[in-house]
């Protein structure tokens, strides 16, 4: 028992103090990419369109976009432009960094939630990596628990549905009755590209590509998957939506 | 026995050898001798099963029909010890007018699962399998529909109902049965569970498992080889590296590609921190399960402190678009490499005091030992693989065995336990940490500078090939084969989840309810990778 206190104090507090760099998650553009609009469409190929493995890069009048619900991150586009128009940026991290102090969080906790929030995350096929990056979001480093949000067992407690996977045919009944199971007024989140687009899987006989073809969803997590800070910040947002339900 | 005996002892069953190379012998066997030839390999030969894989070559002129391919793990030729691994695949044909072939699970209950995707899969029956309620379709999928078959579209929509498969019962007075999932109550994976109890006692545990199968492998049909890689990292989120690697092995040993020793080196730095990143993560989920928060909190402490370096370094905290095949997608510096090699001792310092935590604490190890008992016997029958295997002293361990990229070259040890408990898997998870550290170390002082990829030329068509990586969780085996114009024409992924889902019925019968999650946690199975 000593040791174990002793080994707590010598540890200390390890816990950020800020909830990372700020997402602008609103546009289509993955804010995780920077494109430089005035070097694209000199090669005058686009070969980033093609050979993007989640088909994330669209054509438009600007040049390139590189859509946040689809991309994978696997930086293929990074590596391809010969002009080097594309950037990718940690964390997703642009020039404009709105540090956002973590009391915003627990202040939107406490005022708008009694200081309690619960999630209820929901696994519809996923590769288990947005799982490992929620338990992620609960250890000491980035201690989401701190802001009075927490993950629970049942969606009779829930006021989020956070959907993690393509949606498969085998689970499709899961998540209808989980819906259904969840208390009004709710938020249905979609967390990592393949809930919020099937990308890259294809939609085929054994997924659905998406949670919305399936059920309406109200925010979206892009990433794949998702840094922990991605997924804080997500839940800022779950909470602006939740509001305006109210 | 090695392999050359071996098939010289069959030679009166093998009509052919379709191919050696890479250390893979391809023996074309008649559908009728199946049950000699894998009594022969398996019980007199010592070989064990590795994984069956259904290919549907109906479309191709020299065969027009399936083709199952039955891989076992024999003695190498050349080895002097019986570590060394080769692979023995028995390639038997089915013909469309007649699909049927003989079960061999009666003789290898390791291939039970296998025979059962078969008949799920590609409709081919397995005469005399004992246990044939359907595996990766649910209730509500057609019975006459048979997703890997070429003339079925991957685009094809089907029409759900609800059902639950039925499952086994436990009948009398007193056992009353005890149904959870698919959606359970914590951040983890679906799956529906059946337990038949009496008292708190688990009497026997049916699963229903397939929820999160995405259709990956019907998917990855018609991609050229870079693109599939990008789904065979996602087969599983915390292996993806291992996932990737097994599978450009795979491209590498068709295309008959050297690659160059940076890539193969910094391959084994990055693969040996995914391993250590999961045993802690597996430490920590025992730790969770019990109810240890103060050995749970420092062993996230230092998972975070690896993810994090790995993060700043590869720009990706489960390893994603740094391997393709053919090599690496962009070099590591040597200073990166640096910073993860010093991160990764610190963190095997560290790792002192979470054993000091985990082992001086009697009510934690009060719940640790004893529980979940996997025997000796049941882990060679079923062929069990990985962790779960060596805790119950088996040797089993592909790097060993098979020496892929430059495990051949480096030195450490095989970590095994004899007490077959939760407490055993957990002491070769240290263990290995230990020894993954140790490897990561003599991996960079053999790092050279260099080239980090060679080009994939033409594949040669309809040759198949194994790649097999030792995956935190176990054994890895993807099967591969190109078709004519370079894509691929069938992948088959065989994860340690699968070869090891079984074991956890063993291990948890005579144990308590409560006993449940930590006995499943030290197994650590993948559904995703299970399911695919």
């Amino acid at each position: 028992m000593i040791s174990i206190l002793k080994n707590i104090l010598h540890t200390g507090n390890v816990t950020e103090r800020s909830s990372g760099p700020e997402n602008i998650f609103t546009g289509d553009q993955s804010p995780l990419v920077s494109m430089d609009q005035e070097k694209c469409g000199k090669c005058g190929q686009h070969e980033c369109v093609k050979s993007c493995p989640a088909g994330a890069i669209e054509l438009n009048k600007a040049g390139v976009s590189v859509l946040s619900k689809k991309c994978i991150e696997c930086r293929v586009c990074e590596d391809i432009c010969p002009v080097g128009a594309v950037e990718f940026l940690k964390y997703g991290a642009g020039a404009a960094i709105i540090k956002m102090e973590a009391e915003k969080l627990e202040n939107e906790v406490r005022k708008n939630f009694g200081g309690s929030f619960h999630v209820r995350q929901l696994d519809l096929g996923s590769c288990n990596g947005c799982e490992h990056e929620m338990v992620s979001a609960g250890n000491p480093f980035f201690d989401l628990s701190r802001f009075g949000i927490d993950f629970v067992a049942s969606p009779r407690h829930a006021d989020c549905i956070l959907i993690t996977g393509p949606v498969t045919w085998n689970l499709r009944e899961a998540l209808l009755r989980t819906l259904e199971a969840t208390p009004k007024p709710r938020v249905v989140a979609a967390m990592g590209v393949c809930a919020i687009s099937g990308a890259p899987f294809d939609r085929n006989y054994a997924n659905y590509g998406g949670a919305e073809k399936l059920v309406p969803v109200d925010v979206y997590i892009p990433g794949c998957p998702p840094h922990p800070y991605a997924l804080i910040q997500g839940m800022l947002s779950v909470m602006r939506e939740l509001r305006k339900k109210k | 026995m090695k392999k050359k005996d071996i098939l010289t002892l069959l030679k009166n069953q093998i009509k052919s050898i379709m191919h050696t190379d890479y250390g893979e012998t391809y023996a074309e066997a008649e559908r009728d001798d199946l049950h000699e030839v894998v009594t022969e390999i398996t019980a007199m030969a010592g070989g064990t099963l590795l994984s069956i894989a259904a290919a549907d070559e109906r479309k191709l002129p020299e065969s027009e029909c399936f083709k199952i391919y039955y891989a076992f793990r024999v003695a190498a030729d050349s080895a002097s010890s019986n570590e060394k691994k080769e692979v023995l695949v028995i390639v038997i044909r089915v013909f469309d007018d007649d699909p049927i072939f003989p079960s061999i699970t009666g003789i290898c209950v390791a291939a039970n699962w296998y025979e059962r995707e078969i008949f799920d899969m590609f409709g081919l029956y397995p005469e005399h399998h004992l246990d044939m309620r359907r595996l990766c379709h649910h209730k509500h999928f057609p019975t006459d529909v048979f997703p890997l078959r070429k003339d079925f579209a991957a685009s094809s929509e089907l029409f759900p109902s609800s059902d639950i498969t039925e499952a086994r019962k436990v009948q009398g007075i007193g056992p009353y049965e005890l149904p959870v999932g698919p959606i359970h109550a914590g951040i983890i994976e679906p799956g529906h569970f059946r337990f038949s109890c009496y008292g708190e006692h688990i009497i026997n545990l049916d699963a229903q498992l397939f929820y999160t199968h995405r259709g990956i492998e019907k998917m990855c049909e018609g991609l050229d080889h870079f693109k599939a890689n990008f789904l065979a990292e996602r087969i599983c989120g915390v292996c993806s590296m291992a996932h990737s690697v097994a599978y450009s092995n795979a491209v590498e040993k068709i295309a008959g590609t050297s690659v160059p020793v940076r890539a193969r080196t910094i391959r084994v730095i990055l693969l040996e921190l995914e391993r250590m990143i999961g045993h802690i993560t597996d430490i920590m989920g025992i730790a969770v399960d019990v109810a240890f928060y103060a050995a749970s909190s420092f062993a996230a402490k230092l998972r975070e402190d690896l993810m994090n370096e790995v993060y700043e370094v590869i720009r990706s905290r489960y390893f994603h678009s740094v391997n393709m095949p053919g090599g690496l997608r962009r070099d590591i510096s040597d200073a990166g490499v640096k910073k993860l090699s010093e991160m990764a001792r610190r963190v095997c310092r560290d790792l002192d005091i979470l054993e000091d935590l985990l082992y001086s604490s009697t009510s934690f190890l009060e719940r640790v030992e004893t529980t979940g008992r996997l025997f000796t016997e049941t882990v060679m029958e079923i062929g069990v693989v990985g962790i779960g295997a060596r805790a119950s002293n088996v040797k089993c361990d592909a790097r060993k065995a098979f020496g892929y990229e430059i495990y051949d070259n480096l030195d450490f040890s095989e970590i095994t336990h004899a007490t077959q408990d939760v407490a055993a898997r957990m002491a070769v998870r240290l263990g290995e940490i230990r020894q993954s550290a140790k490897i990561i170390e003599q991996a960079l002082s053999q790092l050279k500078s260099g080239p980090v990829s060679s080009v994939i030329g033409k594949l040669p068509p309809y040759k198949p090939a194994f790649g097999i990586v030792e995956a935190p969780k176990g054994e890895h085996a993807h099967f591969l084969m190109f078709d004519d114009s370079n894509r691929i024409q069938r992948y088959r992924v065989r994860s340690a989840s699968y070869a090891n889902w079984l074991a956890l019925t063993f291990a948890i019968k005579g144990n308590i309810v409560p006993d449940f999650p930590v006995i499943n946690k030290s197994f650590n199975l993948c559904y995703s990778s299970c399911d695919r």
